[in-house]
C-alpha cells in the first residue's frame, strides 16, 4: 500500500512547490471566494485598508454607506481608514471588536464609556482619530446613531464579507470589556488604570468571536460568506513583556490558527493566505518596506494577482453610473448664484 | 463731525437702491457702481462691486478712493452657501448646528460633523479676512470697519424649486425631485448653512477688531428664514423693502454704537 504522501500534489511539498518552480498563484482557491454577483463589505487592521482600491477598481460591488458627501470633497481626506472601508468604523484589529460592533448596532451593546471630552471637543473611543468631531452632546448622538445606521445597512447588503485579523492585544474597559480600537490616551482620550486594562486573546476566544460573528451575521442573511485574512503586517508595539517580534508572532500566529479552525469549521467560512504571500520564507525581500513592517506596493499587488486569480469573473465590466443632470450638483448650485449675481464667479 | 457711511459687496448691495444701466455708453460692462442710497444723516452711500471684472489691485483702490474717513460697512459676498450646497447629489447632508441644537435633523440625511462644513468654511471666510487686511493696511483711517450679515435663506420649498426650474428648465427640475440623484437643499439645511457662515462671519470681524452687524430680526420668520415680504424675485436675493429695512437697522446701529469701536461692544 502507498503511503498517503504519494498520492499529494505538487502544492503539498515544500521542495517542488516552493524551492523550486514558486509561484504565487498556486496558493489560488480552488472554489471562487467572489463572484460578479456578490455586494462585499471589508473591515480589520489597517492592511485591510490596502486592498479596498483594488476591490473597487476590479469592477465587484464594494459597498460603501458612509462615503464623505461629495459636497466635502475638496477637504482634506479623512485620517486613518475612516473612509476607505463599507462605513466609517475605520480599522477593527480584534474579532471581539467586530463582534461588538455588531451588537452596537443591533442595540445588545452600549458601551459604557462611550464617549471622552477632550477640550472642547465630544471624541468617539472607538472612532478615536476622526479628523472633525462632535461639539455637543446632541451632536455626538447623532453622529454615532448615523454611523451605526450606516453599519447596518452595509452589513444588510453584504453577500460577503472580508476580515482582515489585525491584532490579539488589545485595551479594554474594566468595566464592560468594551475593545478600543486603540489604547487610550494614544490617538485620543487618556489612560486609566482603574478603568482600562490590557487584554491578549487566546486562540479560543478568538475562535469564540468568530463563531459568534458568524451567527450574527447570518442573522443578516443566511447564506452570507466570511472570507478571513491575516494580516501580515507585525505589531507595533506590544504592552506584554515579550520582545515584539516574539509578540508579533504570537499574535499573527493566534490569528492563523483560529482562522484555520473556523475554515474548518463552517461551510461559509473561508480562508485567503495574504499572511503567506508576505511573510513566508519564499516571499522577496522587498514584499516589506525598509522598515519590515510596512507591507510595498509590490507586496500588496502580489496579493491581489493571487486574490483575484481566485474570484470568478476576475475582471468584469465597471458600472458607470451615468446621469441625464449636466455637471455635478456643484456646477449647478454654482451656475444658479451666478445667473442670480454674476460676480459670485469670483468667491468660487 | 458727521458720520459717513460707505457700504461695500456684491450683489447683496443692489437690494439698498443702487439703480441704472450697468452698461457704459461705449457698451462696455461696469466693474462698479457708487451711489448714495440715503441722504441721512448719517448719510449712506454703496460701492457695488462686480469682482469678476476687477483685479485684486483695483478692488482695493476702489474701496479705498470711497471710503475716505468713512465707517465702512461689508456687506460681502454671503452667497458661498447657496453657491456649493444648494443643489446636492442624494443622499443629501444635514448637521447638528451647536448655536441652535433643537432645529430639526432630517435623519435620514448623512449627518456630518458642523466642524466639517465650518472647515468648508474656512476658504470664504479666509476671504473675507484678507480683504479687510488689505484695506486696512492701505487706509488706517478706515473708522470703523463693520461686517453686516447676509440676508438668510427662504423657506419658502416652491417659491426656490420654481426659480430653479426657470433657471433650469422643466426637465431638469424633474431630475431634481424625489428619488433623483440630485435634489435641492432642504430648507432647514440651508438656515442652518447660512446660520454657521454668518457665525463665521462674526468671528472673523471679532477677530480682526471688526464689527459684526447681524440681519435685522424683522426680517426673519419664526423659523429664522426671510420673511415672504422681502423675497426679491430670485432664490438667493432679498428686495429692495429688505433694502429699506436693513439701511434702517443700520442707522439705528450707528446711532447707538455712537463712535465707539469694536472693543467698546
Amino acid at each position: 500500500m502507498l503511503h498517503p504522501y504519494k498520492s499529494q500534489p505538487i502544492d503539498a511539498f515544500w521542495g517542488r512547490s516552493i524551492s523550486r518552480n514558486w509561484d504565487a498563484i498556486s496558493l489560488r482557491r480552488e472554489s471562487p471566494i467572489l463572484t460578479s454577483q456578490d455586494r462585499i463589505v471589508s473591515l480589520g487592521s489597517c492592511f485591510a485598508a490596502n486592498l479596498v482600491p483594488h476591490l473597487k477598481k476590479s469592477g465587484y460591488t464594494y459597498i460603501g454607506e458612509e462615503p464623505r458627501h461629495t459636497a466635502f470633497d475638496a477637504l482634506p481626506p479623512e485620517n486613518f481608514s475612516y473612509e476607505k472601508f463599507s462605513a466609517a468604523y475605520g480599522n477593527v484589529y480584534t474579532p471581539r471588536q467586530f463582534l461588538q460592533l455588531l451588537d452596537r448596532v443591533e442595540g445588545r451593546f452600549s458601551p459604557a464609556e462611550d464617549r471622552w471630552f477632550v477640550g472642547t471637543e465630544i471624541v468617539d473611543p472607538f472612532r478615536p482619530g476622526l479628523r472633525y468631531r462632535a461639539r455637543t452632546v446632541v451632536e455626538y448622538e447623532a453622529l454615532t446613531q448615523s454611523h451605526l445606521m450606516a453599519v447596518r445597512r452595509a452589513f444588510s447588503k453584504a453577500t460577503v464579507v472580508i476580515f482582515t485579523l489585525g491584532l490579539t492585544e488589545a485595551w479594554m474597559s474594566k468595566q464592560d470589556g468594551a475593545v478600543f480600537p486603540a489604547c487610550p490616551g494614544t490617538v485620543s482620550g487618556a489612560f486609566d488604570d482603574s478603568k482600562h486594562i490590557f487584554h491578549n486573546f487566546t486562540v479560543k476566544e478568538v475562535v469564540e468571536d468568530l463563531g459568534e460573528i458568524i451567527g450574527r451575521l447570518r442573522a443578516y442573511r443566511e447564506d452570507i460568506r466570511l472570507l478571513l485574512t491575516v494580516s501580515p503586517v507585525p505589531l507595533v508595539a506590544t504592552a506584554t513583556k515579550a520582545h515584539v517580534l516574539e509578540a508579533s508572532t504570537y499574535s499573527k500566529s493566534v490569528l492563523r490558527a483560529a482562522c484555520g479552525e473556523i475554515a474548518g469549521t463552517y461551510a461559509n467560512a473561508s480562508y485567503f493566505p495574504a499572511y503567506e504571500i508576505i511573510t513566508g520564507p519564499q516571499a522577496p525581500d522587498d514584499y516589506f518596506e525598509s522598515d519590515r513592517r510596512n507591507v510595498s506596493q509590490k507586496g500588496i499587488e502580489s496579493v491581489m494577482q493571487v486574490f483575484f486569480a481566485s474570484c470568478a469573473d476576475a475582471t468584469p465590466a465597471i458600472a458607470i453610473s451615468t446621469s441625464s443632470v449636466d455637471g455635478t450638483p456643484r456646477e449647478m448650485a454654482r451656475r444658479m448664484v451666478i445667473a442670480e449675481c454674476e460676480e459670485a464667479a469670483s468667491e468660487l | 463731525m458727521q458720520e459717513s457711511v460707505l457700504v461695500v459687496g456684491q450683489s447683496h448691495v443692489r437690494c439698498l437702491g443702487i439703480t441704472g444701466s450697468t452698461i457704459k455708453s461705449s457698451g462696455e460692462k461696469l466693474d462698479f457702481m457708487f451711489q448714495t442710497v440715503s441722504p441721512g444723516p448719517p448719510k449712506i452711500e454703496a460701492l457695488l462691486l462686480y469682482m469678476g471684472l476687477m483685479s485684486p489691485e483695483k478692488i482695493v483702490d476702489v474701496i479705498t478712493e470711497h471710503a475716505n474717513e468713512k465707517i465702512l460697512v461689508l456687506l460681502w459676498q454671503g452667497n458661498f452657501h447657496l453657491s456649493e450646497y444648494l443643489i446636492l447629489r442624494q443622499p443629501m447632508f444635514d448637521f447638528v448646528y451647536s448655536s441652535e441644537p433643537t432645529l430639526p435633523l432630517l435623519r435620514e440625511n448623512i449627518i456630518v460633523p458642523e466642524a466639517m462644513v465650518e472647515a468648508a468654511f474656512e476658504r470664504p471666510l479666509g476671504d473675507l479676512h484678507h480683504w479687510i487686511n488689505k484695506i486696512r493696511a492701505r487706509r488706517p483711517d478706515i473708522r470703523r470697519i463693520i461686517v453686516a450679515a447676509t440676508p438668510p435663506p427662504k423657506g419658502d420649498e416652491e417659491f426656490v424649486r420654481l426659480r430653479i426650474q426657470r433657471e433650469f428648465g422643466l426637465q431638469r427640475q424633474e431630475q431634481l425631485d424625489t428619488g433623483s440623484e440630485y435634489a435641492v437643499c432642504a430648507a432647514v439645511v440651508r438656515y442652518k448653512l447660512w446660520a454657521l457662515f454668518m457665525r463665521g462671519y462674526k468671528k472673523c470681524a471679532q477677530s480682526l477688531d471688526a464689527e459684526y452687524l447681524h440681519i435685522p430680526v424683522a426680517a426673519q420668520d419664526e423659523s429664522g428664514f426671510l420673511r415672504p415680504e422681502f423675497y426679491e424675485d430670485d432664490v438667493t436675493h432679498a428686495n429692495r423693502r429688505y433694502g429699506d429695512l436693513f439701511l434702517q437697522h443700520l442707522q439705528n446701529y450707528l446711532q447707538k454704537t455712537g463712535d465707539s469701536d469694536a472693543s467698546s461692544l
